[in-house]
């Protein structure tokens, strides 16, 4: 079975909490001494595994928003894809081919340097060495993988899909974003439909708290991350 | 043990398995069982059918054709595309039927090759058509009821009182899980399909028991008709179907030993009882045949016109072509 949560993180909050010191009186005896203290406490969050009913209502939630999307006049993803192809914009093989080796050779630096890493013969020193050039590589092919996914998703940024696309983003961060209280975990935006989420999430923004911004902030990311195939590892890697 | 031999005893597991109305499986290296579903069964699923429908209906999910019908206002899909695949389908089918009656390899192929074309042609739109399309309702309807299909056939147990899952644990079930699952619903559906259930039919030992239950399915499987499962009734109707095949003959026209002994002979005579003998009388001919079409399809009796000729003098009238023809 799945496990129920995809992701677990703590978000700070500075709060008032009683603090007891021991301390000494005047007379010398030993006395707890209580006052209250501003503290970063750590509150738990949990980014939920979608069940399939959960998955379900996704998908109808895309469908509906993509005819919505028809409905307002916006143009649909194959219809463009079939005029690029005729008009030539998409990329062509030889594009496809690079592309594809740029990634499997960024995949292959990534296992080389976490390799080195691993390699407890080496000193801290001898790794950085020879992770260097290779990180720099990296960089430079993750850069030409960034501008070729770039470049293709812009050509259909305004096209139905792409809409309903967003809004089921902000529909997963509405649906799959808990906090936990007392031991217990619930949905950030409370029960209802994605307008009544949607509202609690608009007067979350509104009320300017610093805390809850930036949970939202960090629970939309590591969503967005999630979804689009980042393994836990790589998001826990991401956000040290 | 002989290829028969060991086909029966694999069709007496099957045959045993439709009586008590479960298969077992290995899943997880763990016995799992597959209930046998009976109409009422069926009936609860199409109950939730209509519930999954409203369900999806209401969130604002599009038919086909209120999908259809925006489409096409928009200009992305077209009346003419839907008159295209009607018609691509009718001229599959007719190429079908076409096919049942061409005997001539040349005519096969070519007929074959065209249904093949169409055929792909008609993919080609289908797929272009579930790209601009998406999900609709009726989609969204099926999965669900594939899933439910899923849900309700597998069992803890051989009583078939505790399912494999609960509800919350088939929501959280990987996918990976769900298509280990598919397979072995597959599996059991070949299994269990027609063919195979004439072949138990065709059976020496399930003739032999049906012989006795009278044509009551209450005698045969100890159940009021409504409670048995789908194949228990298929089973029931094949066997009885057989049965009437046999008794339409007399007892110089039944089957060897050696067919009794083979379902696979067997099903080939019940084939050709109820086909019915071809009267004597039914000499044809077919233009474009070749000698040996035309032989193959006489088994060896084939009459060459020249040779009938030269019987007759090389002049024959048009009561010789009526002999020929055996008319």
């Amino acid at each position: 079975m799945k496990e129920k949560w995809l992701y677990n993180f703590d978000v700070e909050k500075t709060q008032k909490v009683k603090e007891t010191v021991a301390e000494k009186d005047a007379d010398g005896n030993d006395i707890e001494v209580s006052r209250e203290v501003e503290k970063k406490i750590p509150n738990k969050f949990h980014i939920l595994n979608p069940t399939r009913k959960i998955q379900d209502d996704a998908s109808i939630f895309y469908s509906v928003k993509v005819s919505e999307g028809i409905k307002l006049g916006l143009v649909t993803k194959s219809y463009l894809m079939r005029k690029f192809q005729q008009e030539g914009v998409l990329p062509n093989a030889e594009d496809k081919k690079i592309h594809a080796e740029n990634y499997s050779k960024a995949i292959k630096l990534e296992v080389d340097m976490e390799t080195i890493k691993q390699n407890v013969s080496l000193s801290d020193a001898e790794k950085d060495l020879q992770i260097s050039p290779l990180k720099s590589e990296y960089q430079e092919l993750r850069t030409k993988i960034f501008d070729y996914e770039n470049l293709n998703s812009s050509l259909f940024d305004n096209t139905a899909e792409k809409r309903a696309s967003d809004l089921l983003n902000l529909w997963f961060v509405l649906h799959l974003l808990y906090v936990e209280k007392d031991g217990s975990q619930s949905c950030l935006f409370g029960d209802g439909s994605f307008d009544q989420k949607l509202d609690r999430l608009n007067a979350i923004e509104d009320s300017g708290d610093e805390f809850l911004t930036s949970v939202l902030e960090k629970g939309a990311f590591l969503i967005g991350r999630l979804n689009s195939g980042s393994s836990k590892e790589d998001l826990a890697a991401e956000i040290a | 043990m002989s290829d028969v031999a060991n086909k029966i005893n694999y069709l007496k597991k099957l045959y045993r398995e439709i009586v008590l109305g479960f298969s077992a499986f290995d899943y997880a290296g763990k016995p799992i069982f597959i209930k046998h579903f009976s109409e009422l069964d069926n009936g609860d699923l199409e109950s939730e059918r209509s519930n999954c429908f409203n369900i999806a209906k209401e969130r604002g999910l599009q038919d086909r054709e209120e999908k259809m019908a925006l489409l096409i206002k928009e200009g992305y899909w077209s009346r003419e595309k839907e008159d295209e695949i009607s018609r691509i389908k009718k001229e599959v089918s007719d190429y079908e039927m076409l096919l049942k009656n061409l005997v001539i390899k040349r005519q096969v192929i070519s007929t074959k090759d065209k249904i093949r074309n169409l055929n792909r042609k008609l993919e080609e739109i289908y797929q272009e058509k579930a790209e601009v399309f998406g999900l609709c309702l009726e989609d969204f309807v099926e999965k669900k009821m594939n899933e439910l299909t899923i849900f309700n056939s597998f069992y803890k147990n051989k009583t078939l009182n505790e399912r494999l899952f609960s509800e919350e644990e088939f929501d959280r079930l990987p996918e990976i899980e769900i298509s280990k699952l598919v397979g072995i619903l597959n599996n059991f559906y070949i299994n269990f399909s027609h063919p195979e259930i004439k072949k138990i039919c065709a059976c020496h030992f399930f003739i032999s028991i049906f012989g006795l239950c009278e044509d009551d399915a209450f005698n045969f499987f100890g159940k009021r008709i409504c409670d048995l499962s789908i194949l228990q009734i298929n089973l029931f109707s094949q066997g009885r179907y057989f049965k009437s095949l046999m008794q339409s003959r007399n007892e110089q026209a039944m089957p060897p030993s050696d067919v009794m002994d083979d379902p696979d002979k067997m099903i080939e005579w019940y084939d050709q009882m109820s086909h019915g003998p071809k009267a004597e009388s039914d000499g044809v001919s077919y233009f474009g045949a070749s000698k040996s079409e035309l032989q193959e399809m006489a088994g060896g009796q084939a009459i060459d016109v020249s040779d009938f000729a030269k019987k007759k003098g090389n002049s024959m009238t048009t009561k010789d072509f009526i002999e020929m023809h055996g008319i």
